[in-house]
């Protein structure tokens, strides 16, 4: 079976900074992919590679068969859903105008968007918003509008979903409901989910696998043995013997 | 009032103020979306050192004020873009630049120069039928191409990442509405002036913002207050002794500070009425 996305030794280097440096991986179809690193070790760097919106300075880098380029086609069959801290919150669109946005593309510019009304109550009845679809974006709570950018992610169809830091300023309830909403879609809609997160212990809980970047690439593997390995000691220059435990109390409770 | 416009300046100065409160309003809308207002008092500052090149050469000075004020917008954007410094961090040092070019050539001139203080402070009534052809081509222009691509220039605003991993070319449609945030101002100087123009592109955007959730009623309201604002001054500039660019500034200053005042009001009865439909 052929990787969704395939990494082969990917160097990036923005300016006179190497900001990823040979980097190998391959992810799966259908699988879920948590990227962990401290702050800094290039983890959105290495998301925004994947959609093509970075060059990559050496190496390969293979998404849904095709190498990636700033100007090449699979970005529509990709969804995104970028760091929450990049919008605006009190922006005044109304819950599908949010997610229509999501539709829009190089192509659909000076166009109407066929069945755009459609395609947003689908993605909205997806994450259990469609109740919502007429109210201010504004006046909900960061867990509605978390939900709300991942039906605006999912507006496409993907087949491929990136997310970056999908629960950062959620409180642990809407944390939660989150992962439970995404473990539901990804089985529902068999999307092959690659998610960027500082929460190691919900991201180890429901992913497949982990991959923890410091720059270079410092593991890969099951999360049990990369929660439990030395080396993610050594890319977080700290001692974490709390979340092996952690993580072990999740295994059991499942 | 009929006698009001059997005047022929006054005609022209009417015609101007619609399509200026338009074009402004329209952009006014975006200016506030995207965080730009500062960009906006920048620019017509900055523009005031093109204009005193013009009248020192003997070249248009509103055609060597509107290369400033596109050139400005044009670089902050790319600079913003290319490098490390923030938007408002380069704005602030062309606004500098400009103020102290303009008032640099302004100290050589030699007597009385009518034109400069109609560039300063505005004169709509001084609008000749060439420039009215000018203010009517370029604002037609600008507002078609905000109409052709209003969703994406509206999905940039929301979220500009997003709109980049959609494949939307961002650094195009945002320098081309910096563009327009340069021109709109240069032909917007002979209603209110340099000193003042800012007003028009930040206020009609900021009390539609300020009185509605959704766009559409932002953009509604906006255009509302660009026109009230810009008409009703020019109005009020006839029958009472205030300059017309005063008139519109202020006019369109009251109705954000209603907007303000008016707000809880509306929000305190809308949720009473929520309140009352769930009980």
């Amino acid at each position: 079976m052929e990787p969704v996305i395939s990494s082969r030794n990917l160097t990036i280097r923005l300016g006179s900074k190497t900001v990823l440096e040979d980097i190998s991986f391959n992810v799966d179809p259908g699988q879920m992919v948590g990227i962990i690193g401290p702050n800094g070790a290039g983890k959105t760097t290495l998301l925004r590679a994947i959609l093509g919106l970075i060059s990559i300075s050496t190496g390969e880098l293979t998404v849904l068969g095709q190498p990636v380029s700033l100007k090449n086609g699979q970005r529509s069959r990709i969804g995104y859903m970028p760091q929450r801290l990049l919008f605006e919150r009190h922006f005044p669109l109304s819950v599908a105008d949010a997610v229509a946005t999501g539709l829009l593309t190089r192509s659909t510019i000076l166009k109407q968007i066929k069945g755009a009304d459609q395609k947003v109550a689908e993605a909205l009845t997806l994450v259990g918003m469609d109740e919502h679809r007429l109210s201010p974006f504004q006046e909900l709570s960061g867990g509605q509008q978390q939900r709300v950018f991942l039906a605006r992610s999912l507006v496409r169809k993907p087949e491929l979903l990136l997310l970056d830091e999908p629960n950062a300023g959620l409180d642990f309830p809407a944390q939660q409901k989150f992962i439970d909403l995404l473990q539901q879609l990804r089985r529902q809609q068999n999307l092959t989910v690659v998610m960027v997160s500082h929460d190691l212990v919900s991201v180890a809980a429901i992913a497949d696998s982990l991959i923890c970047i410091d720059c270079r690439m410092h593991l890969h593997g099951k999360p049990g043995e990369v929660l439990h390995s030395h080396e993610l000691h050594d890319a977080y220059r700290c001692e974490f013997d709390y979340l092996s435990t952690a993580f072990q109390q999740e295994e059991e409770k499942k | 009032m009929s006698e009001l416009f059997s005047y022929s300046f006054m005609l022209r100065a009417l015609v101007a103020a619609v399509l200026v409160g338009l074009l402004c309003s329209t952009l006014s809308f975006f200016v506030v979306l995207k965080r730009l207002s500062f960009l906006g008092a920048g620019i017509s500052h900055t523009a005031l050192g093109g204009i005193a090149i013009g009248l020192v050469s003997g070249i248009n000075p509103v055609l060597t004020g509107s290369i400033f004020a596109v050139g400005a917008a044009v670089s902050t954007g790319y600079l913003s873009k290319a490098g490390k410094v923030s938007e408002d961090t380069i704005i602030g040092v062309f606004y500098a630049f400009g103020m102290a070019l303009g008032i640099a050539l302004i100290s050589t001139f030699k007597g009385y120069y009518p034109e400069l203080f109609s560039l300063l402070f505005g004169n709509i009534l001084a609008v000749s039928n060439q420039d009215l052809w000018l203010i009517a081509i370029v604002s037609g222009v600008i507002l078609l191409a905000l109409a052709l691509f209003f969703k994406e220039l509206l999905a940039i605003c929301f979220d500009e990442e997003m709109a980049l991993a959609g494949g939307l070319p961002l650094n195009l449609l945002y320098m081309g509405l910096l563009a327009a945030i340069g021109l709109t101002i240069m032909i917007s100087v002979q209603l209110v002036g340099v000193v003042l123009v800012a007003a028009l592109i930040v206020i009609p955007g900021a009390t539609g913002f300020r009185l509605s959730a959704n766009y559409r009623g932002m953009f509604v309201l906006s255009l509302v207050t660009g026109l009230l604002g810009s008409v009703g001054g020019l109005l009020l500039s006839y029958y009472y002794p205030i300059p017309p660019g005063a008139a519109i500034v202020l006019l369109m200053t009251a109705l954000f500070i209603l907007a303000m005042i008016i707000k809880p009001v509306l929000s305190n009865r809308r949720r009473a009425n929520e309140v009352g439909e769930n009980a």
